[in-house]
């Protein structure tokens, strides 16, 4: 399968919880701004929580469309590792530009 | 060049109740292969246990005879279409049909009845329509073996007669395991059959041996 054809699946899967994982990356940020770092280890945990909660709830109610990701040669794991691997860097990116601009 | 696949030695159990244990089935290029059996006998579980996403205590699927332990991470030699439709709603028609290589007016030649636009999302689609378009591009796609999990449902019965048809063209290029209840055209478009009855696959070879299995009812 051509790389391009992997990455826009890859971005179809990832739009599942991107809104709501965003969301969570935004509110941590923010978080980080206004109390900077000794809150950073509960932040961390926080995202780390949600991560989990983000998995649990895709794979118990989105469990049919992993077929189609099956179907054209992606592997669960890699489904998975890549899109969650894809968020915690954008999180991490994040926090690192929050904690350069913060004044 | 025609393929096998063959399936063995399936052990499956839930708890201690036994689903899958004296299993065996060979498929070939060129060849519709049904397989019939009772609600709760495991016709779906062996589906799976074959395309190698479900756990199993034993088994040994081989293509060509060669094994492969994870079937479903080769599209190459073998496609599932699971009872249910599993593409995404979200989804274009013309998206579904990029990532499976397929032309999209190629479905319009075979179902001239069915003709959504290209920019039609799936959910957008009847629930007739979206069994089509999960058919079609599973039976159509590049792969040495489909399995087919009651492809029949949600179907009407014209449509049920031109998916038949696809299928007969389709098994000149690979080799077709179907199941469904609608045991009546299994049987019309089968080249082998089986039924599994209590965990254990046997070869039938017609309505008297779906009676007298049990499957049927005696007449």
């Amino acid at each position: 399968m051509k790389f391009k054809a992997v990455i826009r699946l890859l971005v179809t899967f990832y739009k599942n919880f991107f809104v709501f994982s965003f969301l969570i990356t935004l509110t941590c940020a923010f978080l980080y701004w206004e109390y900077g770092p000794p809150i950073l280890k509960v932040l961390l945990w926080l995202k780390i929580a949600t991560l989990f909660l983000t998995f649990y709830f895709i794979r118990e109610y989105r469990q049919k469309e992993f077929y189609y990701y099956r179907n054209l040669g992606i592997r669960d794991p890699v489904l998975w590792g890549l899109t969650l691997g894809f968020d915690g860097c954008l999180y991490i990116i994040f926090l690192i530009l929050t904690y350069w601009i913060r004044p | 060049m025609t393929h096998t696949l063959t399936a063995d030695s399936i052990q499956l159990e839930f708890g201690l109740r036994p689903i899958l244990s004296d299993i065996y089935i060979q498929c070939r290029t060129g060849r519709i292969t049904g397989l019939l059996g009772r609600n709760g006998q495991g016709k779906t579980c062996l589906m799976r246990a074959i395309y190698g996403d479900l756990a199993c205590s034993s088994r040994s699927v081989r293509f060509d005879d060669t094994a492969v332990l994870q079937p479903y991470t080769r599209p190459d030699l073998v496609r599932y279409l699971p009872q249910f439709n599993f593409i995404p709603g979200s989804l274009t028609l013309k998206r579904v049909f990029n990532d499976f290589n397929l032309e999209l007016r190629e479905l319009g030649d075979i179902f001239p009845e069915f003709r959504p636009s290209c920019a039609s999302r799936i959910r957008d689609l009847s629930g007739g329509e979206r069994r089509l378009i999960n058919i079609y591009v599973i039976t159509r796609s590049p792969s040495q073996f489909v399995l087919l999990d009651e492809p029949f449902s949600h179907l009407s019965p014209l449509q049920i007669e031109k998916v038949k048809a696809l299928l007969t063209v389709e098994r000149q290029n690979k080799g077709i395991l179907i199941t469904d209840h609608l045991y009546q055209d299994i049987l019309e478009i089968s080249d082998k059959l089986y039924m599994l009855l209590d965990g254990r696959t046997q070869l039938a070879k017609g309505t008297e041996d779906l009676e007298s299995s049990g499957y049927l009812p005696r007449r």
